[in-house]
């Protein structure tokens, strides 16, 4: 028997889920209509480990993500408007319109970035952990990351030295099985790209079903108190799929139409709200939720669409943080 | 038609999986358009009836072109 979380936190992951999932379909329907700029990643069907680790989280804390990061970003609390906004490159973004779906950012809600180059973040999140250790603020930094960056060098040295300072870092790896278009399995030597290599390094090999909003949860709770207490860091493999093909233009039809189905049906958001309604809560309730999130993505969509291109001026703004952009040595 | 790359400014419809008077689902796999960087297919934005394809199997038509109607 494992424990329930309480009634309010479990409302919370479904509420989390279901704001992932509508802002996600909009971010595609907006990108059939030619409105968003640049590509995107989606995190369709991958809602629970963003919810589930988020949630384990405390308000300073701080996040780096990856390319396929929406998800990771809207879970922390960043209001969508900003977020749809950048994705359209304008103003009101969170990068004023400059950095697109790939290049989120956002510090007052722990976001410390983004990163498209694949295992890049990672490396950078030890140096956030080292920063939190140094000062002694007890503040945990988690890094996602996706299956085909464990094969990155960069992967194996942030697990290396994390090991060696004892960082407040977790390491968070959705394994959606596939890369951009190959699947993880056949160009890897070990079964599971994360956990297995985490033992090379000293760390427990954590594997989670990654569809399992609670489970998330959970462990995610655990190797953050004992991050936060000064135990140092942990790697969490969270078993999952992605709906849809790599970026948007990716049909992702690399996938046997058999395996597409079967994580369908362990669609995390479906699946929890039949939990849900088990426990006995009011259908009502959880409807009310979908209602106010779909009319949360509305908004975010008319304000994002009502955001003016950015002015040519504010490309030389954001360079530095004095405000100059001047070339320096 | 949807811009499929940055650097992609057309696209070919492939071929039409619904005709003129069928009900679709949205989420339904309507058309397959072919461009330089992918083939992909589009699904149906919303549900009802296919009452009009404007453009052909086999033509070549800028981004942005309105492809079909459904009512």
């Amino acid at each position: 028997m494992t424990d329930t979380p309480a009634r309010d936190v479990q409302l919370e992951l479904f509420r989390k889920m279901t704001v992932i999932r509508l802002f996600e379909k909009r971010a595609y329907d907006l990108f059939m209509q030619n409105l968003v700029k640049g590509t995107t990643h989606l995190g369709t069907g991958q809602e629970a480990v963003a919810a589930g680790v988020s949630q384990a989280m405390n308000d300073d804390d701080y996040t780096f993500t990856t390319y396929r990061g929406h998800n990771h970003v809207i879970a922390r609390g960043t209001p969508l408007t900003p977020i749809m906004a950048e994705l359209l490159g304008r103003e009101n973004g969170l990068m004023r319109g400059k950095g697109g779906s790939m290049h989120l950012l956002d510090v007052s809600h722990g976001i410390l970035g983004a990163y498209a180059i694949i295992g890049a973040q990672l490396v950078i999140a030890n140096g956030s952990a080292w920063s939190a250790q140094y000062r002694g603020t007890k503040q945990v930094t988690v890094a996602f990351l996706g299956d085909g960056a464990t094969n990155i060098g960069a992967f194996h040295e942030a697990l290396n030295f994390a090991v060696v300072w004892q960082l407040p870092v977790i390491f968070v790896c959705e394994n959606n099985h596939y890369m951009e278009y190959t699947a993880i399995d056949s160009v890897t030597a070990v079964k599971r790209p994360a956990a297995d290599r985490a033992q090379a390094y000293g760390l427990d090999p954590i594997v989670v079903d990654g569809n399992d909003v609670e489970a998330v949860y959970r462990t995610a709770q655990m190797v953050i108190k004992k991050a936060r207490d000064g135990h140092g860091p942990s790697l969490i493999e969270a078993d999952t799929y992605r709906h849809g093909g790599h970026s948007r233009a990716d049909p992702g039809k690399y996938r046997p139409k058999e395996e597409v189905a079967q994580w369908l049906a362990k669609d995390p958001i479906p699946r929890y709200r039949a939990i849900l309604l088990d426990r006995g809560v009011d259908e009502a309730a959880l409807a009310e939720i979908e209602k106010t999130a779909r009319e949360a993505v509305d908004r975010a969509t008319e304000e994002a669409k009502a955001g003016p291109e950015p002015r040519l001026e504010l490309a030389a703004t954001n360079v530095w943080a004095d405000g100059g952009h001047s070339w320096r040595n | 038609m949807p811009r499929m790359g940055e650097t992609v400014d057309e696209g070919t419809v492939n071929e039409w999986f619904k005709q003129v008077g069928d009900e679709v689902a949205e989420g339904e796999a309507l058309l397959e358009i072919g461009t330089d960087k992918v083939d992909t297919e589009v699904p149906a934005p919303v549900s009802g009836t296919l009452t009009e394809i404007r453009v052909r199997e086999g033509e070549t038509v800028p981004v942005a072109t309105v492809l079909a109607v459904i009512n």
